[in-house]
């Protein structure tokens, strides 16, 4: 139990790293300021972790966003509210959501369209946390902007991840097929 | 905690429903006719009902036109759109999708006359 448990916070640990240094790496441009990127991939990883598995993911994406915290822009205690809140935030999103589109634990019933609105509901959730936190603590001193552009890097990283992850699908199938022949 | 099979069954319901969020429908051959012979219609600007749909070539049966007529309005190639009179008329219009298809199709003549 404990080792499943392990495994998982550090499979998602290391695939939010993973992510965050793909996005440093291509969409670093993109950048607003440090907290805030018009696209940012590791936000597809707090969706389908939560989605995938539950509760475990909130441990996995904090610790993987306390990793890749950067601590010349932010002190220990701000670091840990904002992985906090960056691994929190999906989860409550995810479940109100699949609460409101009666979306059952296994996903059984998961839409196509409801996907996209699981990406919305939590780009939105994230953002809006994130941005009341920055003002409160008067790190971000452009509220409104910042949570839109931030917005939109979440659901924008959402959508790529989910791309990526049919990719990721169809080559495995193929691979599977082609050692069957 | 959820066990491994749990996650294995999210994930395969995640992966279906990832697959069909970004997957364009595809048109099976009797759908292709029937669409193929209201496009003609709806070139002319004539309005076409679901009933005249029903009878709209002899070579399928109309209980077998009205099947596949469902199956392209689930798929998001056709909208039927009530009578401002009598909302028993239901008639077949095309949609964006619609649209999309054929447009797709007069690409490909194009390019295949090159």
């Amino acid at each position: 139990m404990i080792i499943k448990f392990i495994g998982s916070v550090i499979g998602i640990a290391l695939a939010w790293i993973l992510l965050f240094s793909l996005n440093n790496l291509a969409f670093s441009h993109l950048e607003l300021s440090h907290f805030v990127n018009w696209i940012f991939l590791p936000a597809g990883i707090r969706l389908v972790a939560v989605l995938l598995f539950d509760s475990v993911a909130i441990v996995g994406l904090f610790v993987g966003a306390m990793v890749t915290s950067d601590f010349s822009h932010t002190s220990l205690p701000h670091a840990i509210v904002i992985a906090a809140i960056s691994a929190i935030n999906p989860y409550i999103a995810v479940n109100i959501s699949k609460y409101f589109l009666q979306i059952d634990g296994l996903l059984s019933n998961l839409k196509a369209p409801q996907l996209l609105i699981l990406c919305s509901t939590a780009a939105v959730f994230n953002s809006l946390a994130h941005e009341l936190y920055f003002n409160s603590i008067k790190l971000d001193n452009t509220p409104l902007s910042n949570s839109i552009t931030m917005m939109i890097g979440d659901f924008f990283g959402c959508l790529i991840m989910l791309y990526l992850l049919s990719i990721a699908i169809k080559l495995i199938r193929k691979y599977i097929a082609a050692d069957h022949v | 905690m959820s066990n491994f099979k749990d996650v294995f069954t999210r994930f395969i319901n995640l992966a279906v429903a990832n697959e069909k969020l970004l997957a364009i429908p595809t048109i099976e051959p009797i759908e292709r006719k029937i669409l193929h012979l209201l496009v003609t219609y709806w070139e002319r600007k004539q309005p076409i009902t679901v009933v005249e749909t029903m009878s709209i070539t002899d070579e399928i049966s109309t209980s077998t036109v009205f099947r596949y007529l469902k199956k392209l309005r689930q798929k998001g190639y056709v909208e039927l759109v009530q009578d401002e009179i009598d909302n028993r008329i239901k008639y077949v219009t095309p949609t964006k999708q619609t649209d999309q298809y054929f447009a797709q199709l007069g690409k490909l003549m194009v390019e295949a006359t090159k």
